[in-house]
């Protein structure tokens, strides 16, 4: 009966993905006429777009290459920086470094752009903050109002009521905004960023060697329960220095933010809020942080009775 | 601690060994050490039993009473 079951099992798994698969294949021409005359998300990604700036009457790479080039630019205007290094910590400080050119071509870029270090930008970036009227930052593709300010970052801003004489005109900001990470860009000089790396690399390395020891705790319970020395002192504390760090870890994001904007209140524009992503795999370390805290409770007690056991005469 | 065991009184009236009372007794050696020296969280009423049957006495001449 059960391999009866089992071979109607297959056959239906079978015609399933005998039915489902040949869909993926279907020739350009079918996928179109079944997604109502337009093509599908799938067919889309192959097509090189047509882009009215680029003449049709020049040859198919130059085409691509101009295509690229246009493509770039109006990234950079869009503050989609091409990254040459970066590094974040925790989702709450970042250091970036890019390559800052409104005006740069593609061929540019390919060329000598990398090694132009007077075309270098270097940032801090606070991924934990989040700007919640992001548009004003960034102008899509107003070339005008880039050129303005020789090329200057430029904020929507709203005067003051009893000011009255221009109510909304635009001036410099001291951030940039980066689309890509959702955060602002907080300009720095080379030495602070020079600076700044190191300390950052020796944070990170501290960390890394905090979370060593932190795993090597666990695998070295695990091994004492394998050996049957569950209600040790050193299993106790163990668990405690496991469950502490775990509930501390988002305690010392939350503050360790907090901190960063106090830092940079001067760059901030005050329509800033804590990034929700970031907070969106608290819960879990969470947790497991209470689970450890409730083993490291259970096993207080246990040691605590097989003391007074070992002590019964 | 205010319960003090007097084991190695009753234990030179009776003129024993340490040994000799742990066999006798059926408890260990690490165990009686415990109780001697006042190490002891609990003591069972039948290892009382015990030790006053090999000793031949009562368990107030075992355990005293002497405020802090």
């Amino acid at each position: 009966m059960n391999v009866v079951i089992g071979v109607l099992i297959l056959l239906v798994t079978w015609y399933w993905l005998g039915t489902w698969y040949p869909t993926k294949s279907d020739s350009f021409m079918t996928a179109v006429s079944k997604n109502n005359g337009m093509p599908t998300e799938e067919w889309n990604s192959h097509l090189r777009r047509y882009d009215r700036n680029v003449p049709d009457s020049i040859g198919y790479n130059a085409y691509n290459r101009l295509h690229d080039s246009i493509v770039t630019m109006r990234d950079l205007r869009d503050n989609n920086f091409l990254y040459e290094g970066d590094g974040s910590f925790a989702s709450v400080f970042a250091l970036r470094r890019a390559i800052n050119c409104d005006t740069c071509s593609l061929s540019w870029f390919y060329g000598n752009g990398i090694y132009d270090a007077s075309k270098r930008a270097y940032f801090i970036l606070l991924p934990g903050w989040k700007i919640t009227a992001s548009e004003k930052y960034y102008l899509w593709g107003d070339s005008d109002i880039f050129k303005m300010n020789n090329n200057k970052y430029i904020v929507n801003a709203v005067e003051p009521y009893y000011k009255k004489v221009n109510p909304q005109y635009n001036r410099p900001a001291d951030v940039r905004y980066s689309k890509q990470d959702e955060c602002v860009m907080i300009p720095i000089s080379k030495t602070t960023y020079g600076i700044l790396r190191i300390s950052f690399l020796i944070t990170v390395i501290v960390f890394l060697i905090f979370a060593l020891f932190l795993i090597s705790s666990f695998i070295n319970f695990i091994l004492d329960l394998a050996k049957g020395l569950s209600f040790t002192t050193q299993n106790v504390k163990r668990l405690k220095r496991i469950a502490y760090a775990l509930l501390a870890l988002p305690l010392f994001v939350f503050v360790l933010n907090l901190l960063l904007r106090l830092l940079f209140n001067r760059y901030l524009e005050g329509d800033v809020e804590l990034n929700p992503e970031i907070w969106s795999d608290t819960w879990k370390i969470i947790a497991v942080g209470v689970i450890f805290y409730a083993l490291f409770e259970a096993f207080k007690q246990g040691k605590k009775l097989k003391d007074e056991q070992d002590l019964t005469v | 601690m205010a319960i003090i065991v007097n084991l190695d009184v009753m234990k030179a009236r009776r003129k024993m060994s340490l040994t000799v009372l742990s066999e006798k007794v059926g408890i260990t050696m690490a165990n009686l050490s415990i109780l001697k020296t006042g190490k002891a969280k609990a003591i069972r009423i039948e290892t009382l039993e015990a030790i006053c049957r090999v000793l031949y006495c009562q368990p107030g001449d075992i355990l005293e009473f002497v405020p802090d």
